[in-house]
């Protein structure tokens, strides 16, 4: 289906400039001689010019939205793959925040890590869609929150996370899974 | 060039806030690597912190060690002596600036 556009903006282009180009050349003589069919090597030239920039504009078209494409699918898919570690790892956050156990300690940074990055992967593009930045920046500082809640104070020490702050944590997630979800819809707007 | 690699000569596994939460914690890596070699920077040197290696960095770790001492040198002294390298997660360099720029006395 993707290639089938792509292949139909990049004829729609060529057709478009020859177009152009007969159309030009046509009122061009209608305008100026009477020997419509009459072909000088400098009307020849035009013409190979016009359907030259046809298919530069034809091709441009088809990169750019090729790529703008690309850029879409990649953060649909980075969207799921945070979701997906969420979803995967909340009993792992939820049962080393019951305990404060060490032996999760290196699991739970090495998540909290692989969440950080997949999100600083949508801060890097989310400059190119417009609707999308501030649906990362939430992702961020909810994502901000959730660190700091299970990293913070708490991290190591003796003392147990309190009811309230596992809650936050729950609460925190759902919020970043929301904005995911928003990111996924407005994309494609 | 003065440099620090957390994982190697510290510890892969940062701990907490405070010695009293733990091994490895942000107060002991501030008073036993960070601050000794501050002190030893001339006045045209740097630091570099190299933060790959390790698992990852819990906020009390990194707030502790950095933010704790931008409280003793002041926040543009660190932030002008202290480099940060970190490929394997580079928006920690952005998340450290933030405490030290945040450090309260």
């Amino acid at each position: 289906m993707q290639k089938a556009k792509t292949v139909l903006i990049f004829f729609l282009g060529l057709v478009v400039g020859f177009v152009v180009g007969v159309l030009t050349i046509t009122i061009y003589y209608n305008k100026m001689t009477p020997t419509f069919w009459q072909f000088k090597a400098f009307d020849l030239i035009s013409f190979i010019a016009y359907v030259v920039i046809g298919v530069y504009v034809a091709h441009h078209l088809k990169n750019r939205f090729s790529d703008r494409q690309m850029k879409k699918n990649m953060f649909v898919s980075v969207a799921n793959d945070i979701e997906k570690l969420f979803e995967q790892e909340l009993p792992c956050l939820h049962s080393f925040m019951k305990s404060n156990s060490n032996k999760e300690k290196i699991r739970v940074l090495t998540v909290l890590r692989k969440i950080n990055n997949k999100i600083h992967i949508l801060e890097d593009h989310k400059e190119v869609f417009t609707g999308i930045s501030k649906h990362v920046m939430r992702v961020r500082d909810d994502y901000n929150r959730i660190k700091e809640i299970i990293t913070g104070d708490e991290f190591d020490s003796p003392k147990l996370f309190t009811q309230t702050q596992i809650n936050d944590m729950y609460k925190f997630t759902d919020k970043v899974i929301l904005s995911l979800d928003e990111i996924k819809l407005n994309i494609f707007v | 060039m003065n440099r620090i690699k957390i994982s190697e000569q510290f510890s892969d596994t940062p701990g907490g806030r405070y010695k009293r939460d733990g091994a490895y914690s942000g107060e002991e890596f501030r008073e036993k690597y960070l601050k000794p070699k501050f002190d030893s920077l001339k006045e045209d040197e740097t630091l570099l912190l190299d933060l790959d290696g390790a698992y990852g960095y819990p906020t009390s770790f990194l707030e502790e060690a950095f933010g704790g001492l931008a409280r003793i040198y002041g926040i543009e002294k660190v932030l002008d002596k202290l480099k940060f390298k970190s490929d394997e997660e580079p928006s920690l360099i952005e998340e450290i600036k933030g405490y030290i720029k945040n450090a309260k006395s």
